[in-house]
């Protein structure tokens, strides 16, 4: 009789455990793979909305081919530099995993990033020279607020040269309030620009080896060209600006960075679904 | 015609954002020292060759040591001119 209970009580443990493990239940990361985990432990972040809406961007760009073209995503997860700072691909507190090192007038709430436009940026740490081939990267930003103006020439995901100026070796993504362009190879080829006056949404650049450079907003593309030689950057990546010079600190409010290689029209566009899902699911 | 000048150097000067003059020499104390947790101080010089820390930055100190800046007059930030030619 004993013996009976006690496999009885058993039997409902596991069977409670097991419904606890699927079912979420008292555990907000129990659904979570191992890596949005490890961010999300990085983070400090508990919030039930955040951790939810952070799991599934984790499962579904591990279900679509993204996962394995991302170098650095950066999310405005909540309202401290300490939280905002993680790469997802790699939340470890060193420069070799991209991690953000922030310095500036930034301001972080529940909407995003928000750089001053005076002397804000983020420097990546990651360099297009040694992470990627050339002509075969792409840079996204989710953009929800900011004017876009600040110093005299800003930019928006930018790498520079050594003495700040646009050169043949720049790389990235300039959204002004009426000009947007997507720089792949520096500005000594041709690259994409477009006219487009928006000033948020989901801004891609992708160039693919082919050759073809394009510059999309939430999905379509609004300038596309086809660019060769140039070459890549031996300079990080900038979030808003560039550290040691005024002229290029733009004034946005960042809710996501993406940086990955190249992507075609459909991953880009899977990209930009998947940032969209994130961005409402967590308040961005 | 006026009037829209006035609106427009309105609206320039309310996007400038504010900053705080300091010197050479406490500019490059202050640089790469951070104003609270994981956020470095990043001065930079207006137009004019001041050096200036930003409003953002002095709302954010958490460290003693830095609050005098806390009493620095605020001004309106002048960027320096673009001499690049991008577009």
């Amino acid at each position: 009789m004993v013996r009976l209970l006690f496999i009885l009580l058993f039997s409902v443990s596991v069977c409670y455990g097991q419904a606890n493990r699927f079912a979420g239940f008292g555990c907000r990361t129990c659904n979570c793979d191992a890596n949005a985990r490890r961010y999300l432990d990085s983070t400090g972040v508990t919030d039930t909305a955040k951790v939810a809406g952070i799991c599934n961007f984790f499962k579904q760009l591990k279900d679509s081919s993204l996962w394995g073209k991302a170098k650095a995503i950066y999310v405005a997860i909540d309202t401290t530099a300490e939280r905002c700072k993680w790469n997802l691909m790699s939340p470890t507190d060193a420069d070799t995993s991209f991690r953000l090192t922030f310095a500036g007038g930034w301001t972080f709430n529940s909407g995003g990033m928000w750089a001053s436009g005076i002397n804000a940026v983020a420097n990546t740490h990651l360099i297009p020279l040694s992470v990627f081939s050339i002509r075969d990267y792409a840079v996204c930003a989710y953009i929800n607020g900011g004017t876009l103006l600040g110093g005299a020439a800003p930019t928006t995901v930018f790498t520079h040269s050594t003495d700040g100026n646009f050169n043949v070796s720049d790389n990235g993504i300039v959204i002004r309030p009426t000009i947007k362009a997507f720089i792949p190879n520096g500005d000594a080829q041709p690259f994409a620009v477009s006219s487009n006056s928006s000033i948020t949404g989901v801004f891609l650049g992708s160039v693919l080896t082919t050759g073809v450079s394009n510059l999309y907003k939430d999905g379509v593309i609004i300038r596309s060209t086809t660019t060769s030689g140039g070459a890549l950057s031996d300079r990080p990546f900038y979030l808003a600006g560039l550290s040691f010079n005024p002229l290029y600190c733009q004034n946005v409010k960042l809710g996501v960075v993406a940086i990955t290689v190249g992507l075609t029209k459909a991953e880009s566009q899977t990209l930009t679904n998947l940032i969209t899902i994130l961005k409402n699911r967590i308040g961005l | 015609m006026r009037l829209f000048i006035v609106i427009m150097f309105l609206v320039l000067s309310a996007n400038a954002g504010k900053v705080a003059v300091v010197s050479k020499t406490r500019a490059m104390k202050l640089k790469g020292k951070e104003t609270t947790e994981d956020l470095l101080f990043n001065p930079i010089q207006d137009s004019l060759g001041r050096w200036v820390i930003s409003k953002e930055e002095i709302d954010q100190l958490d460290d003693t040591i830095y609050w005098y800046l806390k009493s620095l007059p605020l001004i309106d930030f002048i960027p320096p001119k673009d001499t690049t030619k991008l577009f």
